[in-house]
């Protein structure tokens, strides 16, 4: 398995170049063009949300690691001072929203959770841990 | 994959011949969280200066959209329809189109493949 830690400033501008370099590796180890362009997605969304709802302040920083293997990403994305919050709400108001609210944002999660084979959440008191493996050739179902 | 090849988001905006209650927006590169609020500025003064316009969004060149720029064109289409307006879009790339059925945008803006339907498919001015 190959890995890469990053550790990158709380600021939304590197987000898009994150979400471009981790979808073009993930090319290169057996996802095609639309589970490329799912893997875009699904950093740019937990990215987002750390850097929204998690690390504050002048030195705020995102701990990323990415781990490939043949077929398959795993992905971890931390925050170092985030809200606290219950995980299963959170889940619950991001469905409602879809069902009921399509004019409001808030279902990044639900994405996310819709494009993967497995999302798991850590809410700890330094932070929370968003974690996904994502598996080619089944487009995350 | 052509995603994200690092040029500028543009918004471009033109009449349509004929149509003068549809104003054509084409957008340019990624709508995302980084430039999502300067486009809605520039749709906003777009409703505000021409109240009940149709807008047609051309998404040709857009290679990625995220939750952010997916609410541009939801607002767009709210702004538009208070006024009495539609939010239309065309040529998306069927990767964003998949993202779009999971959100459920495609239930509020409609999506066409070519411009010649998305046009077709306004009511008559």
């Amino acid at each position: 398995m190959k890995e890469i830690k990053m550790v990158l400033p709380a600021d939304f501008n590197f987000v898009p170049g994150i979400r471009a370099c981790l979808a073009h590796f993930a090319y290169n180890f057996g996802f095609n063009d639309k589970e490329a362009y799912h893997i875009q997605t699904i950093v740019d969304e937990i990215c987002n949300n750390a850097i929204e709802h998690g690390s504050k302040g002048k030195d705020a920083k995102i701990f990323i690691t990415c781990r490939f293997k043949k077929s398959e990403i795993e992905l971890l994305v931390k925050d170092n001072d985030g809200l606290r919050f219950n995980v299963k709400d959170v889940f619950r108001r991001n469905l409602e929203l879809l069902e009921t609210d399509p004019y409001r944002r808030g279902k990044g999660l639900i994405i996310v959770q819709r494009l993967v084979n497995k999302l798991d959440i850590r809410v700890g008191k330094n932070g929370t841990t968003v974690k996904i493996i994502k598996k080619a050739g089944d487009n995350g179902k | 994959m052509e995603n994200n090849s690092g040029r500028r988001t543009q918004v471009e905006i033109n009449d349509v011949p004929g149509r003068k209650d549809i104003k054509l927006v084409k957008i340019s590169g990624n709508l995302d969280v980084v430039n999502s609020d300067p486009v809605m500025q520039v749709l906003e003064f777009l409703l505000q200066k021409n109240p009940g316009v149709n807008l047609l969004f051309d998404m040709r060149e857009v290679e990625f959209i995220d939750s952010y720029g997916n609410l541009v064109l939801i607002k767009s289409h709210m702004k538009a329809k208070k006024n009495g307006g539609a939010v239309k879009v065309f040529s998306l790339n069927k990767n964003i189109q998949d993202v779009f059925n999971i959100i459920g945008i495609a239930k509020l803006i409609p999506i066409f493949k070519f411009y010649e339907e998305a046009l077709a498919s306004f009511n008559p001015a």
